[in-house]
C-alpha cells in the first residue's frame, strides 16, 4: 500500500470515528470536564525535572548469594569462597560471641559486594554490635565496593576504620548508624551512593554528607528509630531544616539526587523545598497535595473511561458491528485518545518532580486497561476463565482505587522505584501491554450485541429476539460443597432443611471468596520473600487485605440479592407460606454471608496493631460498614425504582469506591504526613461517620422494606 | 357449575402501577378440567393478571382466589397443587438438569422422580447436561417439566411457547393435551399464537385494555362471531356504520361486518341495508383482531362466565 492510500485510509477512519462521536454530547461534555480539570491544575512555569535513569541504590552487577547465617557452613562446603563475588549474610546471630561474624568470612577474598543483616536492632533489649574481631575479618575483604548493613551497629570508631580501609562506592546503613556517630561517615571518601535509614537528616548529618567529595546520590529515611508509641513521628522543632541548612547539599559539586523519605517532606514542604531544587528529588508522593492530585487523576480517568465505554458500547451494540468486516478497527483510535488524555494528566502532574511521565501514564491507564481486560476475559468461551476473572476483578477492585495509599504501605520501595521512572524498560513494557489489552478489549465490544441480547434481553437497546439455536452461557457455581444434589429429599416441613435448600440455590460461596482473598495475600507475601525482602511489615498488608475483603462484602451481598431476585417469582411458588419464604431466603443469605463479616472484623482487629490507633481503626471500620450498606442500599433502590440491576449495581459500586478511595486516601495521607493531622482527621471523619452510618442503616432498612413489599408483597 | 369446582376466580380485580391501571376490574371463573388460552395484545395485562392470580403481585382492589384460597395467602397445601412456568424460565444455570430437578423436588412432598425422568426423555432433554448449556427451547421444556414434577392440579404458563420453533411448539402443545386428558388438571396459558390455542384450548379468555373482552368455549366463540358481507347494486356511503357490529368496513358495493350472532340477526341486517347477505366463518386470529382492534361494541360481548 502506498503512502497516499494509507493517508487516505487513515483520514477516512478518523472521519468515521469523529462522525460516530460527533453527536454524543455527553461524551464531549465529559471530555471537556476532564480537560478543564487538567487545565486548572496545569503549571506552565514548572517543568518536570530530568529523570536520572539509575537505581536509587545501584545493586551489584552480579547477584548476591543469599545465605542465612545458620546455613553458612553448608554454603561453604558447596562453594569456593574465592569465587564468590557477592554475598548476603542474613540473620546473623549476635549471641554467638566474639567475633559475631563467621570467622570464615575472610576467605571470600574476591568479594565485591557484601550485605549483612542481623535479626533485630532492639530484640530482647540487646544491641547487636560489630566487634573488633569482625572488623579485622572485614578488613581482609579489600575488594569490597558495595557494603550493606542492616541492624548491626558499631562500637565507636569501628565504622570510621572500615571506611578508611575500603574503597566503598555504595554504602547502605539501615538502622546501623548511631545518630551521634555520623561523623564517622567522613572516612568514606570514595562513596558515590549513600543510603541511610533510621538517621534523621539533621544539620550535622548534612554537614558530614556534604564533605563526601564523590557523593552523587543520597537517600535518607527516618526509619523507625523515632517512632513514638502512638505511631507518630516525633520531630522536634529544633530539627526543622531551613534553606540555609540545605545550602551545603545544593552547592555540592557532584550530588545530583537526594531522596528523602516522608518525615523530610513534612520538614521541607515550605521554603526548604524550593531551596533544595535542583539537586534533590523528594519523594513528593508522600505529601498530601500531589497524592490527592494523583487520586483525582485516577478518578478522572474512571470518568473518562466510563464515558468512552458507554459511547463505544452504544456504537457497537448494533448488528452491523458483528458482521461488517473491520467495523471496529477505526475505533481503536480511541485508546490512542485515552493515551493523549493520560499524557495531558501526566503533564498536569508534572510538578511531582520524582514521578516520571511514563509510569504516571501507566497509572492513569490502569483503570481503563483493567476494565478492558476484564471485558475481554468475559468474552471467553471458558466459564472458568470468566468466573476466575470476575473473582480477581472484584478482589482487586478494593486496591485499584487506592493504589497510591495502600500500595505504598505494602510495597513502598517498589512503588517508589517504579514511579520514579528508574526502570524505563519495565514502565514502557507495562504501557505497551496496557495499550494492547485495551485494543483487544475494544475489539471485543461488538460481542456485547450477542451477550446482552441473549443473556439480558431486557437491557439490550435493540429489540432482540432470542435465538433458539444459541445456547445460554453456562455459569457454574463457584463451588458445590453442600453435598450431593441427587440425594436430596423432601424437607418434611423443617425450616432448617428449607434454609439449607435455599442455600444450595446460591451460586456463590462467601467463604470461598475469603479463601481466594487469603491465597492472594499469601501470594503477595510470597512475592516479597521471592524478591528478597523480608515481610517485616506484614500487618499493614493484612490490614489492607481485610479492607479489600470488606469491599468484597458489598459486591457479594449485592450479587446474591441480584441472583435471588431473578428466581423469586418461581421460587415463591414452592409450597410454603409467604412468611416462611421470606424468612427462609433471608436466613439462607445471611448464613451464607456471615463469613464475610470476618473481613470488617479483621479490619477492626488488625488496624490498631498495624500502626493505626484504635480510634482511627474504629472510625474506618464504621465507615467501611456504612459504605457497604450504602452500596447495597443504592443497588436495591435502583432495582425497586427502576427495575434495573444492570445500571444500579455499577453506579452504586463506582460511587462506593470513589467515596471509599477518597476517604482512605485522605486518611492515609493525613496519618502518614505530619504530626497533628491524625487527630484532626479522626475528629473530622468521626463527626461524619455518625450521620453516614445512620443514613446507611435507615437506607438499608428502607430498601429492605421496599424489596419485601415489591418482591414478596409483605408490608 | 358448583362453586367447589372452581379452581380460579377473580372478582372486580384491579391492579395499577404508578397511576396506570393495568387491570380494570377482571371477573373470571375457571372450573376444573379446562384448558384455557389467555389471549391478548402486548400490554393488555396478561402477565399482570397471572401474577395477581399467583400472589406475586398484590391487587390494588378486588378479589383473587386460587384453588379456593385467597391468592395473596396461599397455604402450603394450595401451593403443593399448583405449577407455574414464567415467561422467562428461571433456572439455575450451573446445575446439571437432573440435579436441578432433584433440588426442586426436595421442596415438594409428592414429587415424582419417575414422572420427571419420563418427561425429560419424551422431550429429549439430557439429564446430565448443564442447564446453562441448554437451548432456549430446552430450558422452556425443563421449566415446564419442573412445574409438572409434583403433578399439579392447576398449571399456569405465561407464554410458554414464545421461544419455541414450530415443531417444538406442536410437541409442547400435544403434551399439554395429554396432561389435560386427566380431568383433574386445569391449565391456564397465555400466548400470542392463535393456532396453538385453536389446537389445544377448550376455552379462551381474551384480554383487551385490562379487561376480559371474552371468556367462553372456543367453539362457541367461533360459532358466534361471524363476518357478514352485504352486497347491493349501488355503493355504500363511506360513513356507513352498524352500531351493534364489532367491526365494519365499506368496500364500494360491499359492506363487511364482524358481528356477534347473538346480538344481531342476519335477516334484520339484510333488511336494514336492502342487500344480499353472505356469512363467512372466521378463524380465531381474525376474531381476536376484530375484538381487540374493533370499536367499543366488541367489548360488550358476554361469555358464559363473564359478568
Amino acid at each position: 500500500m502506498n503512502a497516499t492510500a494509507a493517508k487516505t485510509r487513515l483520514r477516512s477512519q478518523i472521519w468515521h470515528v469523529a462522525a460516530t462521536y460527533a453527536d454524543r454530547p455527553a461524551f464531549w461534555l465529559l471530555i471537556l470536564v476532564a480537560i478543564a480539570m487538567v487545565a486548572s491544575g496545569f503549571s506552565w512555569t514548572r517543568r518536570a525535572q530530568k529523570v536520572v535513569r539509575l537505581a536509587i541504590v545501584p545493586r551489584p552487577w552480579h547477584s548476591l548469594e543469599f545465605v542465612r547465617e545458620p546455613e553458612f557452613d553448608k554454603f561453604l562446603a558447596e562453594h569456593d569462597p574465592a569465587r564468590v563475588r557477592g554475598l548476603t549474610l542474613h540473620n546473623i546471630d549476635h549471641s554467638r560471641g566474639d567475633p559475631m561474624l563467621p570467622p570464615e568470612i575472610d576467605q571470600f577474598t574476591n568479594l565485591d559486594a557484601l550485605s549483612l543483616s542481623g535479626r533485630s536492632l532492639y530484640k530482647n533489649g540487646e544491641i547487636e554490635l560489630m566487634r573488633p574481631a569482625d572488623m579485622q575479618a572485614l578488613a581482609k575483604l579489600d575488594k569490597l565496593t558495595y557494603f550493606s548493613n542492616q541492624f548491626l551497629t558499631y562500637a565507636p570508631g569501628m565504622l570510621e576504620q572500615f571506611g578508611r580501609e575500603h574503597h566503598i562506592q555504595t554504602l547502605v546503613l539501615d538502622r546501623a548508624l548511631h545518630p551521634d556517630r555520623v561523623d564517622e561517615l567522613r572516612s568514606f571518601q570514595t562513596v558515590e551512593h549513600l543510603e541511610l535509614k533510621g538517621v534523621p537528616l539533621t544539620p550535622k548529618l548534612i554537614d558530614v554528607v556534604a564533605s563526601l567529595p564523590r557523593l552523587r546520590i543520597l537517600t535518607v529515611e527516618q526509619g523507625e528509630l523515632n517512632l513514638h508509641q502512638d505511631h507518630r513521628f516525633i520531630i522536634a522543632d529544633e530539627d526543622r531544616l531551613t534553606a540555609e541548612d540545605l545550602r551545603s547539599l545544593r552547592e555540592h559539586p557532584r550530588l545530583q539526587w537526594v531522596f528523602a523519605d516522608w518525615p523530610m517532606c513534612g520538614l521541607t514542604q515550605a521554603e526548604a523545598r524550593t531551596a533544595l531544587s535542583p539537586v534533590k528529588s523528594l519523594l513528593a508522593h508522600r505529601s498530601r497535595k500531589p497524592q490527592m492530585r494523583l487520586s483525582a487523576a485516577l478518578l478522572t480517568m474512571v470518568i473518562i473511561t466510563g464515558a468512552i465505554a458507554i459511547q463505544l458500547w452504544t456504537q457497537f451494540v448494533v448488528p452491523a458491528a458483528m458482521v461488517v468486516p473491520r467495523y471496529t478497527r477505526p475505533h481503536l483510535l480511541v485508546p490512542l485518545g485515552l493515551l493523549f488524555v493520560g499524557l495531558a494528566l501526566s503533564r498536569w502532574l508534572a510538578p511531582l518532580e520524582d514521578v516520571a511521565h511514563i509510569p504516571l501514564l501507566t497509572v492513569c491507564l490502569y483503570v481503563p486497561m483493567f476494565l478492558c481486560g476484564y471485558y475481554w476475559l468475559q468474552c471467553s468461551h471458558s466459564v472458568h476463565v470468566r468466573y476466575t476473572a470476575t473473582i480477581i476483578f472484584a478482589l482487586l477492585m478494593g486496591l485499584n482505587f487506592t493504589p497510591l495509599t495502600l500500595g505504598y504501605d505494602i510495597f513502598p520501595a517498589q512503588v517508589t522505584w517504579y514511579l520514579s521512572g528508574l526502570s524505563p524498560w519495565i514502565s514502557g513494557s507495562v504501557l505497551l501491554i496496557q495499550l494492547l489489552i485495551m485494543s483487544i478489549g475494544i475489539r471485543h465490544l461488538p460481542y456485547a450485541t450477542r451477550d446482552l441480547g441473549e443473556n439480558y434481553p431486557a437491557a439490550s437497546p435493540l429489540p432482540f429476539q432470542l435465538n433458539q439455536n444459541t445456547s445460554q452461557q453456562a455459569y457454574p457455581a463457584m463451588m458445590r460443597p453442600l453435598g450431593d444434589y441427587d440425594r436430596l429429599t423432601w424437607h418434611a416441613g423443617s425450616a432448617w432443611a428449607r434454609i439449607g435448600l435455599w442455600r444450595r440455590g446460591l451460586p456463590m460461596r462467601a467463604w470461598l471468596l475469603l479463601i481466594v482473598g487469603f491465597l492472594l495475600g499469601v501470594a503477595m507475601i510470597g512475592y516479597q520473600y521471592w524478591s528478597g525482602r523480608v515481610p517485616k511489615d506484614i500487618l499493614p498488608f493484612a490490614w489492607a487485605m481485610c479492607s479489600m475483603m470488606a469491599v468484597m462484602t458489598a459486591f457479594v451481598t449485592t450479587g446474591m440479592w441480584v441472583q435471588r431476585g431473578q428466581y423469586l417469582p418461581v421460587e415463591f411458588m414452592r409450597p410454603m407460606t409467604r412468611q416462611q419464604f421470606a424468612s427462609d431466603v433471608t436466613w439462607a443469605i445471611t448464613l451464607e454471608l456471615w463469613p464475610l463479616s470476618l473481613a470488617p472484623l479483621g479490619h477492626l482487629v488488625v488496624g490498631p496493631v498495624s500502626g493505626h490507633s484504635l480510634a482511627a481503626t474504629l472510625t474506618l471500620f464504621v465507615w467501611s460498614l456504612s459504605l457497604i450498606a450504602l452500596t447495597i442500599f443504592g443497588a436495591l433502590l435502583f432495582h425497586t425504582s427502576h427495575r434495573k440491576w444492570l445500571t444500579g449495581i455499577p453506579a452504586t459500586v463506582i460511587c462506593f469506591f470513589s467515596v471509599q478511595a477518597q476517604v482512605v486516601s485522605y486518611f492515609a495521607v493525613s496519618t502518614s504526613d505530619r504530626v497533628g493531622h491524625l487527630d484532626e482527621t479522626i475528629t473530622w471523619l468521626a463527626g461524619l461517620t455518625i450521620p453516614v452510618a445512620l443514613i446507611s442503616a435507615i437506607g438499608l432498612w428502607w430498601s429492605y422494606r421496599c424489596i419485601r413489599e415489591r418482591e414478596w408483597g409483605m408490608g | 357449575m358448583s362453586p367447589s369446582n372452581i379452581v380460579l376466580r377473580t372478582e372486580r380485580l384491579h391492579k395499577s402501577f404508578e397511576n396506570q391501571e393495568v387491570l380494570q376490574g377482571i371477573n373470571l371463573e375457571i372450573p376444573q378440567g379446562q384448558i384455557v388460552g389467555l389471549l391478548g395484545a402486548n400490554g393488555s395485562g396478561k402477565t399482570t393478571l397471572i401474577k395477581c392470580l399467583l400472589g406475586l403481585l398484590k391487587p390494588s382492589a378486588g378479589k383473587s382466589e386460587l384453588l379456593g384460597e385467597p391468592s395473596w395467602d396461599l397455604s402450603v397445601k394450595a401451593k403443593d397443587r399448583l405449577g407455574y412456568v414464567p415467561q422467562e424460565p428461571a433456572l439455575l444455570p450451573w446445575m446439571p438438569v437432573q440435579s436441578h430437578a432433584n433440588y426442586v423436588g426436595a421442596f415438594y412432598e409428592h414429587w415424582s422422580r419417575d414422572r420427571v425422568s419420563r418427561w425429560l426423555k419424551v422431550w429429549d432433554v439430557d439429564p446430565k447436561k448443564q442447564v446453562g448449556k441448554l437451548s432456549v427451547g430446552q430450558r422452556q421444556k425443563l421449566a415446564t417439566i419442573l412445574a409438572l414434577g409434583h403433578d399439579p392440579e392447576l398449571l399456569i404458563l405465561d407464554e410458554p411457547v414464545a421461544s419455541l420453533d414450530p415443531a417444538a411448539r406442536r410437541q409442547f402443545m400435544q403434551s399439554l393435551i395429554e396432561l389435560a386428558e386427566d380431568e383433574r388438571h386445569t391449565v391456564l396459558f397465555s400466548t400470542h399464537i392463535m393456532s396453538d390455542v385453536e389446537r389445544v384450548a377448550s376455552h379462551v379468555a381474551i384480554m383487551h385494555g385490562g379487561e376480559i373482552a371474552y371468556y367462553g368455549e372456543l367453539d362457541q366463540l367461533k360459532d358466534r362471531i361471524k363476518r357478514v358481507r352485504l352486497t347491493r347494486d349501488e355503493d355504500f356511503p363511506a360513513t356507513t356504520e352498524c352500531p351493534l357490529a364489532i367491526h365494519s368496513r365499506v368496500e364500494g358495493r360491499h359492506l363487511l361486518l364482524s358481528v356477534d350472532r347473538d346480538r344481531l340477526s342476519y335477516d334484520e341486517l339484510a333488511e336494514r341495508y336492502s342487500a344480499k347477505l353472505e356469512v363467512i366463518d372466521l378463524n380465531l386470529e381474525e376474531i381476536f383482531l376484530d375484538l381487540c382492534g374493533g370499536h367499543e361494541a366488541a367489548f360488550a360481548i358476554g361469555g358464559e362466565s363473564t359478568r
